[in-house]
């Protein structure tokens, strides 16, 4: 067992590349109110990878223009404001951060599990009519943790996933054992590191915790989306089994199966409709 | 192995196309060749008397079944240690009913 100093991992997260200076500058334009789209689809435009992965969400079934959207602030009109700022903040961490190629989480399926859940988490926010972007950006980075650990100390997350498959346990329980600190704990730090909103930095260091403290309604959000993103099987959170859904996260968030069961066809649309980041 | 196959009608699959045409007990046409099966139509013949159809393409219906066997094993594995839950039981059977004959994305 290799236990990690919190103030050893506090030191590795500051060393992780932080948002590219574009994704800062777009998101810094909107966040001053400077809505005039000229300006933010001109910065767009300025990243061909970035553009191209706008276009695909606005030309998504989802939207109902196939094929039809070409130009960046047509897309911007589309889609809104708001969700171009969480499309370009999304497409930013998931370029900061893709996960090591010969690491023992597939980065690729951890980032379209963390899409099923921004999915899950935006579909669940609308029907308590809360603030749906902020949902999907917590629900994208709510696993960032195993990112950072897995990048930060490639070692120690390898014997955590050797510890995972010799006791068929869940991925969490083997980082707890292994490293004295799960996922959740360390995402949080990485959130508060990159100076998130506190509404997100709970949500990621509280998303399998929701029964034991007193839980916002962010948190709530996105576990009771995790947990449908692995029931329906989208991307790989590192499980190959479903944790156990809290109850009181479900009251919390005012559903039932039978509500659940008319949100999965939405969610999978959302997920469709955005799994274009990765690629 | 055959392209067309005959089964009963309670053990039809709803998406299944029919290899003949479907006549009723005085030999009048109901629904013709080529008729893709839905769950309203098959009680509809059930109504009419129809025990049994032809359906085309056993080969696709044996794949469909394949693909069913294996998104509920699979659901199965990924539920395993949760089903002691009745709320895991009741989510389980939530997902099993809405993936019914779709494929795993």
């Amino acid at each position: 067992m290799t236990t990690l100093n919190p103030v050893d991992v506090e030191q590795k997260i500051r060393k992780l590349p932080a948002l590219p200076e574009l994704v800062m500058q777009v998101i810094a334009l909107i966040d001053r109110g400077e809505v005039d789209l000229g300006t933010i689809s001109k910065k767009i435009k300025q990243d061909q990878s970035l553009s191209l992965k706008i276009l695909g969400v606005a030309n998504s079934s989802f939207y109902g223009f196939s094929g039809q959207i070409s130009a960046i602030k047509d897309a911007c009109i589309l889609l809104g404001i708001p969700t171009i700022r969480s499309l370009v903040m999304s497409i930013g961490f998931i370029n900061a951060l893709p996960g090591r190629k010969d690491a023992p989480l597939d980065g690729r399926g951890l980032w379209q599990h963390a899409i099923g859940v921004a999915a899950g988490a935006r579909v669940i926010a609308q029907s308590m009519r809360v603030n749906p972007e902020l949902a999907f950006s917590a629900g994208l980075l709510h696993d960032i943790g195993k990112l950072a650990l897995e990048t930060s100390f490639p070692k120690e997350y390898l014997a955590v996933t050797q510890y995972r498959d010799q006791n068929a346990c869940l991925l969490r329980d083997a980082e707890t054992a292994v490293l004295g600190m799960d996922h959740a704990i360390v995402g949080g730090m990485l959130a508060q590191h990159w100076h998130l909103p506190d509404a997100i930095c709970n949500a990621i260091q509280r998303h399998h915790s929701t029964d034991l403290l007193p839980s916002n309604s962010m948190a709530d959000i996105v576990h009771v989306a995790d947990i449908l993103s692995r029931a329906l099987d989208i991307g790989d959170s590192g499980d190959d089994w479903i944790p156990k859904l809290s109850g009181a996260s479900l009251q919390r968030t005012q559903l039932d199966l039978a509500k659940i069961k008319v949100m999965l066809p939405d969610i999978e649309a959302v997920y469709a409709s955005t799994t274009v980041l990765i690629h | 192995m055959s392209d067309t196959e005959t089964v009963p009608l309670d053990q039809t699959l709803v998406g299944m196309t029919l290899a003949e045409d479907v006549l009723d007990a005085r030999g009048m046409p109901l629904l013709a060749k080529g008729v893709i099966l839905d769950a309203d139509t098959c009680t509809l013949l059930m109504r009419r008397g129809v025990q049994q159809v032809t359906i085309a393409r056993k080969i696709e219906m044996q794949e469909r079944l394949n693909r069913q066997q294996a998104l509920e094993a699979r659901l199965q594995t990924r539920f395993a240690q949760v089903l002691d839950d009745p709320l895991m039981e009741e989510l389980f059977e939530a997902i099993k009913q809405y993936r019914g004959g779709q494929p795993i994305s």
